[in-house]
């Protein structure tokens, strides 16, 4: 039986590919010795790839951290020394016998001649079989000589358009360092990241749903990632005026118009005044505007009041507070892990940097190089909070480069490229961070801890023990210097103009605050199996980051003014599914401290707060520690969880009954000294306090009904005017219309 | 320093019953202006009143008014900015001495309820205010006028030179309440900001505090013991001068640093002090603060920014004063030392209340690293003791360790030789005692570098009827540590400063006891002593 594994091979000469006769061709790599009519087997080309396609390293088998009945193989095979020394050497190397290759424990398990938890994976007579046997049958070897070894793998096509129902077969080349492919499709995984859109199977073979969308199918090949997006536009045609049509406030705009055209979706209409000022107000500095300002704005003849209002909005102090307490979700630790004081002055550190508009290249600079006393230079807490090497280089590659590496800690990236060694030789930018002072002692950790720079430091591969040089995880970046910190290269290499990752990731950030859902979802998961919604847009928004110096108010402008920012939320038959290309606005619910402080002034009432001065609002609140029933209700992070942490938006059955029902918020409606209270006993008409009250709650006049309904309830004869006045306040905060964003 | 001794015109009265001795935990105000007479609080525990005030600072009067807890202030117009110390005394004994600042700017009290915006007490002009956070959760709000380009200064005094156990914060905020500047740690524990308005308009200042002892508790603590003098300028606040030292016998010049200096403030003549005086009151009559330099019988220099490859030349001994104004910058020093010869060299700023947190290398011509300092007894400040390798000249490099700079990153370094030596301290201020039974004062020896000489300690200056036993410390032994002296009176007597003086019997050599721990040092405080 002629070796089944060169079925496959395909050769490369001088750019040109010579498709051999596969059962006629010789060995590819012939082994010393060996006779060419037996071409030798090759452990990681051969042997290795047929394991991972039969699953038998993958997580939930022989792959698992703790193996599988005393059987453990690398994750999906992204370890071929472990896994031949797992095969060959442990289990006093039973599992492979070359004195009898037909009774290794290797072949009977997994043709199930002896009993095997994980059923049987492999026929005897396939060729699977066939080619492990023949590599125990040649003795077995780790390596050939002047064997190649894989550089990358391409799937054709890498992008389609197909209609709903239809399908579409992939074909995996995977290349080598000789010049040599090979078809690999057999070999490979699959994996749809929208596999209601789009499914594909075992055999690489995708299959449209019924529904219009976008997926990217993911194909992995040993430790070779590649990717092919497909889309099913929406069926129907849409005359190509609609979209030249459109009103295009700047390249946002025309970049979302493409998209939308790509798969034939249609905007929806422009949203009135009224609500692109609330959205406005609640996303760029986390307030209501007051009755004053709505009806400002609802009379000003400006054509740019749109522009204008943006402008003013970011010159106003709230916007500081409002932004810092998103970053502060995600660096600020738990004080009573690290210290009160550290975290005091951690979060001033964070509002300080949004006061100052610090361009965010030098925020992230300042972060990542801190050093200096936990209680001076609040940004040096971070190195208090997260102390290993490990720990910093998985949090810093997440906020500001969006790439996940927590699983190459322990393994290769399964859905990326990224080795054990890319991630320790990453971490050991942070080798070198010292310490002096005192270290934590929860639960009050109180003391000062100074950052700085150790003489000496390093981090070693966990298995192999080789101490690793400090490496980008791409690209190239500048040794440090004599007694330089390690951690000023990687900031520059971080923030580098040609690092695209640096700025995607904070453009998507920023995108998704203001948009309702990021270009890349999950925010900070840029990677090649998760493709953006608007690749180009993406590119576009990071490229004018950069070209405006990593300014984010200047970034907020940007989206803030084009047109898509100002759509409406009101979907159109076109435009009812899609949920990722921003083709109307998306609503989202209120963050827990916005929607107490619009609480606070609605009812007149201000929230008061331990370890805050008086007239605090709940956006400048220090630590999550602050205790609040209601920003725990609304989402705010469990301050007991180690940072980042992502809000989720949802809405919760506990949400609405906090509303309806807590004592606190009844309270502040039926204060004496609160707004009710004060229109109650003015002299008002009943009208006119219903515009006071759908002003400062909605942002917007009543309509004719509306005000119908108030003028009912004011005539009620078993109500007071002040008990009017606060059913009317309670009503309307009970409402989405107020708990969202639209 | 201590000029005058102001004693109120108050008999001591008998009584009776035996008291404890009285206690003052504190002053309100704090701080007083020169030229202000002003009726204080002092707060604490008096058997009797009136009592007898006892004054140690000059141009600065007091005597207790009739209402108990009542002295009224005088202070000269003419009087020296600094720290002076107020005590009482009545005739069972003396109370431990409570620092009184006096400054340039016009005193004023914090007048509660200050906590929200809209009870914010108004400063109306640039100020020294005397506060207290009275109770957990305490805020207190001031709130200042300020032009477009102004630039206001808000420094807190309190846990360092008042001894306040808090932790103070300061905020500068728009009326709102909106942060504009936060400064926790400036002066030690002690808070300081700058902001400069870019905009016309009312702006609020924010006091409040966690307790000094770091604890788990969510909240803003105060007691009252949380007293604090917050000084609010848009006028000059003097933060250093340079050189950081005084040479004993020579008048020299200073460079005063700090925030809106006026011009004529940056030069300030410093007359010749004599070598038996520790330490310098530095002020001017024009900006608010002061300062404090200690009196070296050597050269004091100020850093001419030498490097590497271009360094100061200094002789030794010598002190330096300098100021790293570029990141990762440090100042290189050359001087000449003999094979063998042993040389104490260290580099001062945290401790003095600066953010600069000083290390140093010592190269040899070649430009081998032959010695390096960073924190010393576990201490930011950086200190060792060089022994030359070989006579040549050697480069000192100092640098903060972080690579940091600033306005306020200035250092002292200085170079001397080791030579053995003793420090004395004593734990306490103030001693009284009943005249029949004789007192006891330990007196901590603090030998040094193989001091190893007989010391014979006693008190001197004491009033007519005291007399002080001579304590022999020998070099080994419990005496090499600690001697006990021993006080006796012939009768009752009148308050009165005294020195616990040690001497190398046969040699000149001469040191006076300190107050164990004084946060007030180089200032030398007086020793005071009472027998009723």
């Amino acid at each position: 039986m002629v070796a089944a594994h060169l079925r496959h091979w395909l050769l490369v000469a001088a750019g040109s590919i010579a498709v051999l006769a596969a059962l006629n061709c010789p060995a590819v790599v012939a082994q010393e010795g060996a006779s060419p009519a037996e071409p030798a087997v090759s452990f990681e080309l051969d042997v290795l790839p047929i394991l991972t396609a039969r699953g038998c390293n993958m997580g939930a088998c022989h792959g698992k951290a703790r193996g599988q009945n005393g059987f453990k193989l690398s994750l999906l095979g992204f370890d071929p020394e472990f896994d031949y020394s797992a095969l060959t050497q442990q289990a006093r190397g039973r599992r492979v016998f070359p004195a009898a290759p037909q009774h290794s424990l290797l072949l009977r398990k997994a043709t199930g001649q002896v009993p095997h938890g994980g059923g049987r994976r492999l026929a005897e007579d396939g060729d699977d079989y066939a080619t492990i046997l023949r590599w125990i049958e040649t003795g077995a070897t780790r390596r050939i000589e002047g064997e190649p070894t894989l550089v990358r793998v391409e799937v054709a096509p890498t992008e389609r358009r197909l209609r709903p129902g239809e399908s579409q077969p992939l074909v995996v080349t995977a290349f080598y360092t000789d010049g040599s492919q090979r078809d690999v499709t057999g070999r490979s995984g699959f994996q749809s990241n929208e596999s209601a859109v789009v499914a594909v199977n075992d055999q690489g073979v995708i299959q449209a749903g019924p529904i219009p969308g976008e997926a990217a199918i993911m194909v992995r090949y040993m430790s070779q990632i590649a990717v092919c997006h497909v889309s099913i536009p929406l069926e129907g045609e849409v005359p190509e005026a609609v979209y030249a049509e459109l009103p295009r406030n700047n390249f946002v705009d025309d970049l979302v118009w493409a998209k939308l055209q790509s798969l034939g979706i249609t905007p929806s209409p422009a949203a009135d005044d009224a609500r692109f000022l609330r959205r406005a107000h609640l996303d760029i500095i986390g307030r209501l505007p007051t009755p004053d300002e709505v009806r400002g704005f609802l009379a000003d003849p400006a054509a740019n009041k749109r522009e204008q209002l943006v402008d003013r909005l970011l010159d106003r102090p709230e916007y500081a507070d409002h932004w810092a307490n998103k970053w502060a979700d995600l660096l600020r630790p738990n004080p009573y892990r690290v210290g009160i004081k550290a975290v005091l002055n951690y979060d001033h550190w964070i509002r300080d940097s949004f006061r100052r508009n610090q361009p965010y290249d030098q925020f992230v600079r300042e972060l990542v190089t801190a050093e200096g006393s936990t209680w001076r230079n609040g940004a040096a807490t971070l190195f208090r909070d997260r102390r290993e090497p490990e720990e910093l280089a998985t949090l810093v590659s997440q906020l500001f480069l969006g790439i996940r590496l927590e699983c190459a800690k322990c393994h290769h990236h399964p859905f990326e490229k990224w080795s054990q060694e890319d991630f320790y030789s990453f971490a050991g930018y942070f080798a070198r961070v010292g310490r002096k002072g005192t270290g934590l002692s929860p639960p009050i950790s109180g003391g000062e801890e100074i950052v700085l720079t150790a003489k000496s430091g390093s981090v070693r591969h966990p298995l192999t023990g080789e101490q690793l040089a400090a490496r980008p995880l791409f690209g190239t970046a500048r040794d440090a210097a004599e007694n330089e910190d390690p951690r000023r290269p990687l900031a520059d290499w971080i923030t580098a103009e040609d690092n695209p990752y640096f700025s995607q990731v904070i453009v998507n950030r920023v995108w998704a605050e203001l948009m309702g859902r990021g270009l890349v979802d999950p925010i900070d998961d840029l990677r090649l199996t998760n493709p953006p919604s608007n690749g180009p847009l993406l590119e576009a928004l990071a490229a004018e980051f950069r070209r405006q110096g990593c300014d984010l108010k200047q970034l907020i402008r940007t989206i803030a003014t084009s047109h898509v920012y100002a759509l409406s939320s009101e979907p159109n038959p076109r435009n009812v599914a899609d949920n990722r290309n921003h083709s109307r606005h998306y609503r989202t619910r209120l963050r827990a401290e916005v929607l107490l402080d619009a609480i606070s002034d609605i009812t007149g009432v201000p929230e008061s707060f331990s370890a805050m001065p008086p007239d605090s609002r709940a956006n400048q609140i220090w630590t999550h520690r602050v205790s609040s029933l209601f920003l725990d209700t609304f989402g705010r992070p469990d301050p007991n969880q180690d940072p980042p942490c992502e809000r989720t938006g949802e809405a919760t059955v506990t949400q609405t009954l906090h509303l309806m029902n807590a004592p606190q918020l009844h309270a502040k409606v039926t204060s004496d000294k609160g707004r009710a209270a004060a229109l109650a006993s003015s002299d008002l008409p009943v009208d006119e306090i219903a515009e006071e009250l759908y002003l400062r709650i909605y942002g917007r006049l009543p309509d004719d009904e509306e005000r119908e309904v108030v003028r009912q309830i004011f005539a009620d004869p078993d109500t007071t005017r002040r008990r009017a006045t606060e059913d009317v306040m309670w009503a309307l905060l009970n409402t989405a219309e107020f708990v969202f964003q639209d | 320093m201590w000029a005058s001794l102001a004693l109120a015109g108050v008999l001591l009265a008998a009584s009776p019953l035996a008291a404890a001795p009285p206690e003052v935990k504190g002053l309100l105000p704090a701080a007083v202006g020169r030229g202000e007479t002003v009726s204080l609080t002092v707060e604490g525990t008096f058997a009797e009143w009136p009592v007898r005030v006892l004054v140690d600072g000059a141009g600065v009067t007091a005597e207790a008014e009739e209402t108990k807890g009542r002295v009224r202030v005088q202070v000269a117009e003419d009087a020296p900015a600094g720290i002076c110390l107020l005590r009482v005394a009545d005739k069972q004994g003396l109370s431990a001495a409570r620092p009184l600042i006096i400054d340039a700017l016009p005193s004023l009290v914090e007048k509660e309820p200050n906590d929200e915006a809209k009870d914010a007490q108004l400063v109306e002009r640039s100020s020294i205010v005397s506060g207290q956070l009275a109770r957990n959760g305490d805020v207190d709000t001031y709130r200042v006028r300020l032009d477009a380009g102004q630039t206001l200064i808000a420094s807190l005094a309190a846990h360092h030179v008042l001894r306040s156990p808090m932790d103070g914060v300061l905020q500068v905020a728009t009326p709102a309440g909106f942060v504009l500047g936060q400064s926790d740690d400036e002066r030690g524990l002690d808070p300081l900001l700058s902001y400069s308005a870019s905009e016309s308009g009312e702006f609020l200042v924010r006091v409040f505090a966690f307790p000094e002892t770091p604890n788990s508790t969510i909240g803003f603590a105060g007691g009252a013991d949380f007293r604090y003098c917050l000084t609010l300028t848009t006028g000059g606040l003097l933060d250093a001068a340079l050189p950081m030292t005084a040479t004993a016998d020579q008048p020299s010049q200073l460079e005063l640093l700090g925030w809106n200096l006026p011009e004529a403030a940056r030069l300030l003549p410093l007359p010749a002090a004599a070598a038996s005086q520790p330490a310098v009151g530095v002020w001017h009559a024009d900006v608010s603060g002061s300062l404090v330099l200690p009196v070296r019988s050597m050269p004091s220099l100020a850093a001419t920014g030498g490097t590497l490859a271009e360094p100061q030349e200094i002789p030794l001994p010598a002190t330096v004063g300098g100021r790293l104004t570029a990141e990762r910058s440090g100042h290189a020093f050359r001087f000449l030392a003999g094979k063998g010869q042993a040389l104490r060299i260290s580099a001062d700023s945290f401790a003095l209340g600066y953010p600069l947190d000083p290390k140093f290398v010592i190269l040899d011509e070649s430009g081998k690293q032959v010695a390096e300092a960073d924190d010393t007894n576990r201490q930011r400040d950086a200190s060792l003791v060089f022994r030359a390798p070989a006579e040549g000249p050697y480069r000192v490099l100092v640098g903060d360790l972080h690579g940091q700079h600033g306005q306020r990153f200035v250092y002292r370094l200085t170079l001397e030789p080791v030579e053995p030596d003793a420090a004395l301290t004593v734990a306490q201020d103030a001693f009284s005692f009943a005249a029949d039974q004789p007192l006891e004062i330990p007196v901590t020896i603090d030998r040094r570098d193989g001091f190893d000489s007989e010391l014979e300690i006693t008190a001197e200056g004491l009033p007519d009827g005291l007399s002080a036993s001579v304590e022999k410390s020998a070099a080994k032994g419990d005496s090499a540590k600690q001697v006990k002296l021993k006080l006796t009176a012939s009768g009752a007597c009148e308050p009165a400063r005294f020195r616990v003086v040690a001497r190398v019997p046969g040699a000149d050599w001469q040191r006076e006891a300190t107050l164990a721990g004084d946060p007030l040092q180089p200032l030398a405080r007086p020793l005071w002593i009472m027998a009723r």
